[in-house]
């Protein structure tokens, strides 16, 4: 029988297609360097080569600038998916913390977690991104990490807190207290080993959220700067050649469309995987 | 007479009613004493507090009920213990085992890591030693093969079992007191005699004193010495088991007795 989550969500091929496309993206953007066949800000002939369509030489065509779209691409999936990694890692982290600690401390503390959650849920985050941005001017990327991820933990934090009251309830807890387990061991040898299925699922939720969010930044020009490539600015080299040149808006396009894709649907899947477990069958 | 291993004095816990409503109390001042190595029943119907004063022995009401009144257990004094010192008693030197042995194990955890677990929380530092107490352990309360049922889930193991785990977990650091929250009524017949008998051969040979809580006089008389009887939050009768049977004084007594009585003469 399937022994738990885990074991069914390998066992699930959706799962372990939208596993294969984020790890092959993972593994392009860590390995740019070596695969994309050009620097990817160099401007070789913006006159002769500049708005190539698509040849052998420029699979992914030229830009306005005569740079090639393939190796801004490769190196942008190490901007764009290194800061929604990072923002990803960082906003369920401060979320996973901060609601155990609401559950199991209760009292005011929950009372301080909950309701900053409520208030800050109610706000948009692309707004208040873009509203700190505009104040702070242009962020280096560590500073767009900290930015959304520090804005990305409140649903995490619900799940969090809901799922550890809900175990902190069930006599397993209990007995594992009466025989003289502390606090400390009870959080981390129980509760959080029976709630990261559902942190898994917050995590690939939150990557699917952050990565059109760095997108979308860098798109209105407040993300990624040039000539540092993001999916993002790419994308906002091409506005301007939409009819002219559907390489350069296309290709980036597909690039977040497919991320965003998989992992929504190693979210969807893993939620069918949980709710199998939970059904014992 | 030896001083008592665990003396209960006025022991009274409210149910905490919110904004000064009188609520109503569970226990009532209840006073009785334990001897080392005594095996000692506490009957009574469902609500009458049994599974409250165990909790409350141990320090793990559940909010909104508070303990009041004097608990004395091996020198310590363990309702005004810190949170700290109760702690490394549970488990170490005052255990217990609960009623329904598939909730009270995590579903997520091998049964030999639960167990290891144990020694874990007790300041055990290396991790194979302590799965080799576990393991040993779970043989000596009965599980056979036991490398190899160590590596199973909870859900693998039957209901007995799965209460030998338990028994294993309470047993492992040698209690001196042990409280068993009606241990067998989630199983069947012949289990619950298997079980009971593993808890003696236990409790002998390691003189250990046993507070078996229970509404089933059956399950008390075939193993106590004393009963205890709670009746509405106080305690009604605490007589050697003999008495209980043949001269109940308390009306609540008499008519768990003859409820069971046929079974007990057959027995």
């Amino acid at each position: 029988m399937a022994a738990n989550t885990w074991q069914r969500l390998l066992d699930d091929r959706g799962a372990r297609a939208a596993a294969a496309v984020l790890g092959a993206a993972a593994l392009a953007a860590v390995l740019a360097p070596w695969i994309a066949p050009y620097d990817p800000t160099l401007q070789p002939d913006p006159v002769a080569l500049r708005l190539v369509a698509p040849t052998w030489q420029h699979p992914f065509g030229t830009d306005p600038f005569s740079r090639d779209v393939l190796s801004r691409v490769l190196h942008g999936a190490r901007v764009s998916l290194g800061v929604a990694a990072g923002a990803m890692l960082l906003s369920v982290t401060l979320g996973a913390a901060l609601g155990a600690l609401a559950a199991v401390v209760g009292g005011w503390v929950d009372g301080v977690v909950s309701g900053l959650v409520d208030v800050l849920i109610a706000m948009p985050r692309l707004l208040v991104v873009i509203a700190l941005v505009a104040t702070f001017g242009a962020l280096s990327p560590w500073w767009l990490v900290a930015l959304i991820g520090g804005s990305g933990w409140l649903t995490t934090a619900r799940i969090v807190r809901a799922e550890f009251r809900d175990h902190l309830q069930r006599e397993y807890v209990l007995a594992a207290r009466a025989l003289g387990a502390s606090r400390r061991r009870i959080i981390w040898n129980h509760l959080l080993p029976a709630v990261a299925p559902q942190l898994a699922v917050a995590a690939a939720l939150a990557l699917a959220a952050v990565i059109p969010l760095e997108a979308a930044l860098s798109f209105v020009g407040l993300g990624i700067q040039p000539p540092l490539p993001s999916w993002g600015n790419i994308l906002l080299d091409g506005t301007d050649y939409l009819t002219s040149a559907w390489w350069l808006v296309v290709f980036p396009i597909v690039a977040v469309s497919l991320t965003v894709g998989s992992a929504l649907v190693l979210a969807d899947r893993l939620r069918v995987a949980i709710a199998g477990e939970e059904r014992g069958a | 007479m030896n001083p008592a291993l665990l003396s209960v004095e006025q022991l009274q816990i409210d149910a905490g009613g919110a904004h000064g409503a009188a609520a109503t109390p569970i226990l009532r001042g209840v006073s009785f004493a334990l001897q080392p190595g005594e095996t000692v029943g506490l009957l009574g119907a469902s609500g009458s507090g049994k599974t409250s004063l165990a909790l409350a022995l141990l320090g793990l009401l559940p909010l909104p009920l508070t303990a009041r009144g004097r608990v004395h257990f091996e020198g310590h004094e363990l309702l005004a213990a810190s949170r700290g010192a109760r702690r490394a008693l549970r488990g170490r030197r005052l255990a217990m085992v609960f009623q329904e042995p598939l909730s009270a194990l995590n579903p997520r955890m091998r049964v030999g890591a639960q167990v290891a677990e144990m020694a874990r929380a007790h300041g055990e530092r290396d991790a194979r030693r302590a799965m080799r107490g576990a393991v040993e352990m779970l043989g000596r309360v009965g599980l056979a093969e036991t490398d190899a049922r160590a590596q199973r889930y909870p859900h693998e193991l039957s209901g007995g079992e799965r209460q030998r785990v338990l028994l294993a977990m309470a047993l492992l650091l040698s209690p001196a007191l042990l409280i068993a929250d009606e241990p067998t009524s989630a199983l069947d017949v012949t289990v619950q005699a298997q079980v009971l008998q593993l808890l003696h051969a236990q409790q002998r040979e390691r003189g250990m004193a046993l507070l078996l809580v229970s509404h089933d006089l059956g399950v008390i008389a075939t193993s106590c010495e004393r009963t205890i009887v709670l009746h509405n939050g106080l305690v009604v009768e605490d007589v050697p088991t003999r008495q209980l049977l043949s001269a109940p004084e308390h009306a609540q007594a008499r008519a768990l007795v003859d409820a069971v009585r046929p079974a007990v003469r057959r027995a």
